[in-house]
């Protein structure tokens, strides 16, 4: 047996040692893992993740190349009417329930949204006076659906103005000249 | 001499330096990173598909118009300033300014309903005839730059937009400063 087994220990001898011919990855996971990073940070910062086009909104062209910017969000699709991202009322059909304004079908301060900008306009004016470095402009970014009927938008602008949010940003899909 | 094996023998020795077929990373003794990196490069391919969306999105900036308190001297000013109004209606548009309404044209103006341009026959605007009659306006004020722009209550946003696109101009270089205003006429 002894012999047996010196004819195995020669043949692993003679086995040659398993080669490294592997591609090494390293360099590319790192360079992966700072782009995604990057890119995570890009989003953390850019409001215009958050918006989603579908049936109920479609967002407008326009020839404007300004870039987006940070501002409180306002959404107006045919369904309803959000602000940052919460629901604030329902539409029909893109017009807002006379019920929900303030003097019927003939007014324009929209009563819930008034509520709910308000609450917002005191947060950020808090803010601004603790912080002096955030102050309180009043800038507002207006993501409507093109199909909304001016009277809608101006009862939100309206409104919009009586909380002091008088900056207006309207987004649009950037077209090409 | 080397004594002959039996079959036995000779299938010990094979059991015994038989060679597996291993990974090379785990040949290597290392961590397999190859299913993390799938994940990264997944996540990488949907970021960057997103970031895309974002970067066609741009904004228009608008303002609403100011309440202010008028002295005499202020009130010269604003009789003298041009107030250009542009307003967007089912029939066509109206372009206006503290002389009056705008006829076709845009070098004279006219009384009562005028359209300054109207509307084509399917109803579609000429927003291009828009930009080409505030053009006009501007070769003569050209230090203005305010327009307020209004519409009436069952125009679509989309024509707002519009509007506003063709009394910027193409450079920005006829009235950058939109103001929007309820629309009640």
């Amino acid at each position: 047996m002894s012999y047996v087994n010196r004819i195995v220990r020669a043949k692993l001898r003679r086995r040659p040692e398993p080669e490294h011919f592997g591609l090494n990855i390293y360099p590319m996971m790192d360079m992966l893992t700072i782009l995604l990073v990057y890119m995570m940070a890009l989003f953390a910062t850019s409001s215009a993740a958050a918006i989603q086009q579908s049936s109920e909104l479609r967002i407008p062209y326009s020839t404007s190349q300004v870039e987006m910017s940070e501002a409180l969000g306002v959404q107006i699709s045919r369904s309803g009417v959000a602000v940052d991202g919460k629901p604030v009322l329902e539409l029909r059909n893109g017009i807002v329930d006379p019920s929900l304004k303030q003097g019927g079908s003939s007014g324009f301060l929209i009563t819930p949204l008034y509520k709910t900008l308000s609450d917002i306009r005191d947060r950020k004016k808090r803010t601004a006076q603790k912080f002096a470095n955030q102050p309180f402009v009043g800038n507002v970014q207006i993501i409507a659906d093109k199909r909304t009927p001016y009277r809608t938008l101006s009862e939100v602008i309206y409104t919009l103005g009586q909380t002091e949010f008088k900056n207006l940003r309207f987004v649009v899909n950037k077209k090409t000249k | 001499m080397p004594a002959r094996l039996t079959p036995r023998q000779r299938a010990y020795v094979r059991k015994r330096t038989i060679v597996p077929d291993l990974d090379p990373s785990e040949l290597s003794e290392e961590l397999n990173i190859v299913p993390f990196l799938d994940i990264v490069v997944n996540i990488v391919m949907f970021l960057l598909m997103t970031l895309t969306t974002v970067a066609f999105f741009s904004q228009v900036e608008a303002a609403l118009p100011e309440y202010r308190k008028g002295g005499i001297g202020k009130r010269a000013a604003a009789d003298e300033a041009l107030n250009l109004n542009v307003t967007v209606t089912r029939e066509g548009i109206v372009v206006s300014g503290s002389g009056g309404k705008l006829a076709r044209g845009c070098t004279t103006t006219a009384p009562g309903k005028v359209m300054t341009v109207p509307a084509g026959m399917n109803g579609e605007h000429d927003w291009k005839g828009l930009t080409t009659c505030v053009r006009r306006v501007k070769e003569q004020f050209q230090d203005e730059s305010r327009v307020t722009v209004s519409a009436d209550p069952e125009v679509p946003y989309e024509d707002l937009i519009s509007a506003m696109d063709a009394v910027r101009g193409d450079d920005n270089d006829l009235f950058p400063d939109v103001l929007l205003s309820a629309g009640i006429r």
